[in-house]
């Protein structure tokens, strides 16, 4: 069912310079050429009757019932699968059309059960608003042949039903998953009145390959695909279009309310990063946000080993301040630091690093993207001049080779991966570069050109050689590197890249990927046309994060891929608000803007709007808190949505650090692992009870808004403010419409934000300021940031990380697409169903020297620590190397990663840890003591009797 | 090596080694030390000074050369920090 406040015009919709003119009922109307007659009729104000069309999939033409007469043609085209042309004069209605409408309704119904007031799409069901539109009466045939009205349903999908009785075989669910998802678990089996909808081979959709995507849900027109949601509540009443919670794509949504109680989360249609589309985690998994374990009230203990004590707002904050300021005047101004999340909004970053800077009086504030696309800030502004992506999503539908290195977009970015797919099916060439066989390497009707499987930790190798090839066989785009770039640079880089060390037969041993094949990859990207590259945490969770980054945009400099739609450098941004957090001046060495916290003019500029004077030296990054607070130095610290217990590497040197500290103070949802050292529990807000925005992977900024009211009392930003007025710094917002404000006028590219403004326009994509007062869907054109494009020189230095005789495989890290990040939000969810536990990947030929089978417990030790998982034995990867998910705290997966970390920012290399794996019968000392030490905390909340969501 | 100073060593090593592909040496060392000075607290680069003055065994030698150039005095400040700016008009 789409969404209750949306119109569906039947057929996608067109765009050409042509325009067409036609009459529909004699009413003129223009459309762009290859518009259907349906389209241009709805476009008119005329509703042609349908039921196998929606605006979300191509025309069909299948169930009749949108026949029009038209002036000159034959018979009674479908209007769906008709385009208009020029001077055509279309009749929608008359009495032969009715008559044929009429019984083809009939047909429908006569094999449809009538249970209307009872089903959960009484009233927005498309089924019935069509007997009604064509006037349906009477049904001559009966109940009493043969139908489908007692076939079963099936409901094994924790959150939509699949009620067969009620299918009128549109395929518009099966269209859905090809054309939309592009899983094509869905197919019509049979033919004719055998005709039925069928999962994978006839198999319930649990057990089917469905990705749980939504898209066949919100494409049905009848109650056979029904949220069970929907059906349990009944429908909306009012819907309120808000921004996904999750990955960085940033899904725009309408949540359809009924009072304050989310019945359903629909896909917005007009969304400008999804088009309609949704993935599990964003269409269904927001049970969390009313989850019992959430804590709405504040609490305090003075150590981690006292109970919780319930308090007000007010004795939880002065408590919070006054030990922070404790602290200072003990240790010292740069005693106590905060740390932001990419899973807050911008509003809520912009004022954490605004209290630490401003209210703390230091710059020790840092973000979660420290550790994971830091490196991506880095090198993109060093060679191009902008800490961001240069497209939009869009722009992949004019790519002609994409090459993804390092991400994993179906189950880490779904949504883009289906608009990429697409593009794909379409034609164009693929580039994989992943040590693992990701999904997209062999999907439906997709195949990679290339999959270079390359051995973690050996991107920079890799990209060297690729630019090897490219130099050496004269596929430098010469003319777009004299004009665009530092002539002075790039030949530095060219002259260093065509080392014969560089070339991909001497880099084989070093990659283990075939010279060959990086030949040929390389001559693809080149030469192919427009050359897209899509990276993610593969690419910047290294030692050489920030070189592998800075290769990359020396690769796309070199091609003549930077500057227009269908090229680019595309980081796929982890979480929600990575980008915005990072822009909102999250980073201990800048301000909002990506501006140094030395540069004088600047500094001033943030001095007198806030009031205070302003540190000019760096503060903490976060691995340089943990450092300090283990020197004594670091004793305080404010965390706003982050988990850094479990998600940072080196669980054991995290929590000794967070252990040494005096005062911790965590704002959440939930006690997550980091709150389980707090001394202060600040109770968090979720993304649907605030007001705000995020910026997705483009850069695009979309608003956030709040459709019930803080269940703790507060938004998150509210609570900031308490604490920066305890600490004696004021802050006196009274919307986060006035943070934004604050914002666009101490940032340049954010000059022409304004929540008004994004209302209006839907989402913008900054820089948006005087020059482009609609946003910048495309950076870089016609001239770089920084003016001239620079190469750096990216020599390969490997990671300290080595195998050896007693760690022999490299471990790497990654995600799945139904949990998300350290799983505080998706584990308590339905979608624990799909992953249950994190697992270890082991190829068969390793797990065969170990005596390891499938669901043995493995025990995988490193030099940092050890842990246990189950085994999943599988070709996915590749011998020599294992992998895993961090998504639940007792797997301890960052128990084994190490402490090596990217040279220019301290991003965590995740991605390569020398492990040895050996078959075990009992959980790590590790895991026995975070048993321990989780039951004790657990107890110590049990006793406070705290107040958590019913 | 001296207590408490592997990971800043090993972090000026790390960038060391990002620079030692620069063919100007001098250029090199300012990469370094612009570096360090850019994305260091203060009290972390006196660290690195103090390793250095008591023998810096473990630092290569680019990043070793570099030190040189690593600042640790106070900066030049306007408004006392903390202290009210000269138009204050936090919200």
């Amino acid at each position: 069912m789409i969404s209750i406040d949306e119109q569906d015009l039947g057929t996608p919709r067109r765009e050409s310079d042509k325009l067409v003119t036609l009459s529909i009922d004699g009413s003129e109307v223009t459309v762009p050429a290859g518009t259907s007659v349906m389209r241009a009729a709805a476009l008119a104000g005329t509703k042609v009757p349908k039921l196998c069309a929606t605006e979300q999939l191509e025309a069909f033409g299948s169930c009749r019932l949108c026949l029009v007469q038209i002036e000159g043609m034959k018979g009674l085209p479908a209007s769906c699968t008709t385009l208009v042309s020029e001077g055509m004069k279309v009749t929608t209605q008359n009495q032969k059309i009715a008559d044929v409408r009429r019984g083809v309704m009939e047909l429908y119904i006569s094999d449809h059960p009538l249970d209307c007031l009872t089903c959960p799409a009484n009233g927005h069901c498309e089924l019935q608003d069509m007997a009604g539109a064509v006037g349906l009466r009477d049904v001559r045939y009966g109940y009493e042949g043969e139908n489908h009205l007692s076939l079963g349903k099936d409901t094994s999908n924790p959150y939509f039903t699949f009620d067969a009785s009620k299918c009128i075989v549109c395929s518009r669910c099966v269209r859905a998953c090809e054309e939309q998802q592009g899983t094509f678990a869905l197919t019509i089996q049979g033919r004719g009145f055998e005709s039925k909808v069928s999962p994978s081979q006839n198999e319930s959709f649990m057990d089917s390959e469905c990705v749980s995507c939504g898209a066949c849900v919100q494409a049905c027109p009848t109650a056979t695909l029904s949220e069970k949601t929907l059906i349990d509540k009944g429908q909306a009443e009012h819907s309120v279009i808000t921004t996904c919670a999750y990955c960085g794509v940033g899904c725009s949504f309408r949540a359809e309310m009924k009072g304050q109680e989310v019945v359903r989360m629909v896909p917005n249609k007009d969304g400008h990063a999804n088009h309609g589309h949704s993935c599990v985690k964003g269409r269904f998994a927001i049970g969390y946000a009313t989850h019992s374990d959430r804590i709405l009230k504040p609490m305090i203990r003075s150590k981690i080993s006292d109970p919780w004590r319930e308090v007000s707002w007010k004795e939880a904050v002065d408590y919070a301040a006054s030990e922070l300021k404790r602290i200072q005047a003990k240790y010292g101004r740069d005693s106590i630091g905060g740390i932001t999340s990419s899973r807050c909004s911008n509003e809520e970053t912009y004022l954490v690093q605004k209290l630490v800077r401003a209210g703390f009086g230091n710059n020790n504030v840092d973000t979660c993207a420290r550790v994971c696309h830091s490196p991506t800030g880095y090198g993109l502004k060093q060679t191009l001049g902008e800490s961001a992506g240069t497209q939009d999503f869009d722009s992949v539908m004019k790519a002609d080779v994409i090459f993804v290195i390092g991400a994993n977009p179906t189950d880490g970015h779904p949504v883009f991966a289906s608009q990429m797919k697409r593009r794909l099916r379409q034609g164009a060439k693929l580039i994989v570069a992943d040590p693992r066989r990701i999904d997209l390497v062999r999907t439906p009707h997709i195949s990679a050109s290339h999959h270079l499987k390359l051995l973690p930790g050996t991107n920079v190798a890799l990209i060297n050689s690729i630019a090897h090839v490219v130099v050496t066989e004269g596929l430098v785009k010469e003319d777009f590197v004299r004009a665009r770039c530092e002539v002075d640079s790039f030949e530095k880089w060219r002259d260093f890249v065509a080392l014969e060390r560089n070339s991909p037969e001497a880099m084989e041993s070093v990659t283990g990927v075939p010279a060959a094949q990086i030949r040929a990859a390389a001559r693809l990207f080149a030469t192919a046309g427009n050359g897209a590259i899509y990276y993610g945490l593969g690419v910047t969770e290294h030692s050489q994060g920030s070189t592998m980054v800075m290769g990359i945009a020396n690769l796309a400099m070199a091609t003549g891929n930077i500057g227009r739609e269908g090229v680019g450098v595309n980081p796929l941004r982890g979480q929600n608000n990575v980008q915005g957090s990072c822009d909102m001046g999250s980073f201990p060495h800048e301000f909002p803007g990506y501006r140094h916290v030395s540069d004088d003019t600047v500094r001033h500029l943030f001095e007198t709007t806030w009031g205070v004077g302003l540190q000019s030296e760096p503060g903490l990054r976060i691995p340089n808190m943990f450092e300090a607070a283990l020197d004594g130095e670091f004793k305080g610290l404010y965390i706003e949505g982050e988990d850094i217990a479990q998600s940072d590497p080196n669980t054991q040197h995290v929590t000794a650090a967070l252990t040494s500290m005096e005062c911790i103070i965590v704002q959440d949802l939930f006690l997550n692992e980091s709150a389980k050292f707090a001394h202060v529990f600040l109770p968090g807000s979720s993304f649907l009870e605030k007001d705000g925005t995020f910026t997705n992977a483009e850069r695009r900024i979309s608003r956030v808004r709040k459709v019930m009211q803080p269940k703790s009392g507060y938004a998150d930003w509210e609570i900031t403010q308490l604490l920066a007025n305890a600490m004696g710094y004021p802050m006196d917002y009274k919307h986060p419409s006035e943070i934004m404000d604050e914002i666009a006028r101490l940032t340049p590219t954010f000059t022409g934000v304004s929540f008004k403004r994004i209302d209006e326009l839907g989402s913008i994509q900054w820089p948006c300021n005087e020059a482009h007062p609609e946003g910048t869907p495309t950076m870089h054109i016609g001239e770089f940031v920084r003016g001239k494009g620079k190469f750096l020189v990216t020599e390969y230095v490997p990671t300290r990380e080595k195998v050896n005789a007693r760690f022999p495989l490299i471990l790497t890290t990654g995600r799945i697409l139904s949990q998300y990040n350290v799983g505080a939000q998706t584990r308590r969810t339905a979608n624990n169903l799909w992953h249950d536990e994190d697992r270890l990947e082991i190829h068969p030929h390793d797990a065969e020297e170990r005596g390891i089978v499938e669901g043995d417990w493995v025990g995988i030790a490193s030099r940092a620590g050890d842990t246990v998982l189950r085994a999943r034995v599988t070709e996915r990867v590749q011998p020599g190397v294992v992998y895993t998910t961090f998504h639940f705290p007792e797997s301890g997966a960052n128990v084994i990663t190490t402490d090596n970390s990217d040279w220019a920012t301290n991003c965590p290399e995740y991605k390569v840890t020398a492990v040895q794996a050996t078959r075990v019968s009992q959980p790590s000392e590790w895991q026995k003591r975070f048993r321990d030490f989780s039951e004790t905390q657990e107890s110590l909340l049990k006793a406070a009797d705290v107040s958590v969501a019913k | 090596m001296s207590g408490g100073n592997e990971h800043i060593v090993q972090m000026a090593n790390d960038i060391g080694n990002f620079f030692r592909a620069e063919s100007d040496r001098q250029l090199a060392i300012a990469g370094i030390s612009n570096h360090i000075n850019k994305f260091w607290t203060r009290r972390m680069r006196q660290k690195l000074l103090e390793y250095v003055q008591h023998g810096g065994n473990e630092l290569d030698e680019l990043p070793r050369a570099a030190v040189a150039h690593v600042t640790v005095a106070p900066p030049a400040q306007g408004a006392a920090i903390g202290a009210p700016a000269a138009t204050a008009a936090s919200k």
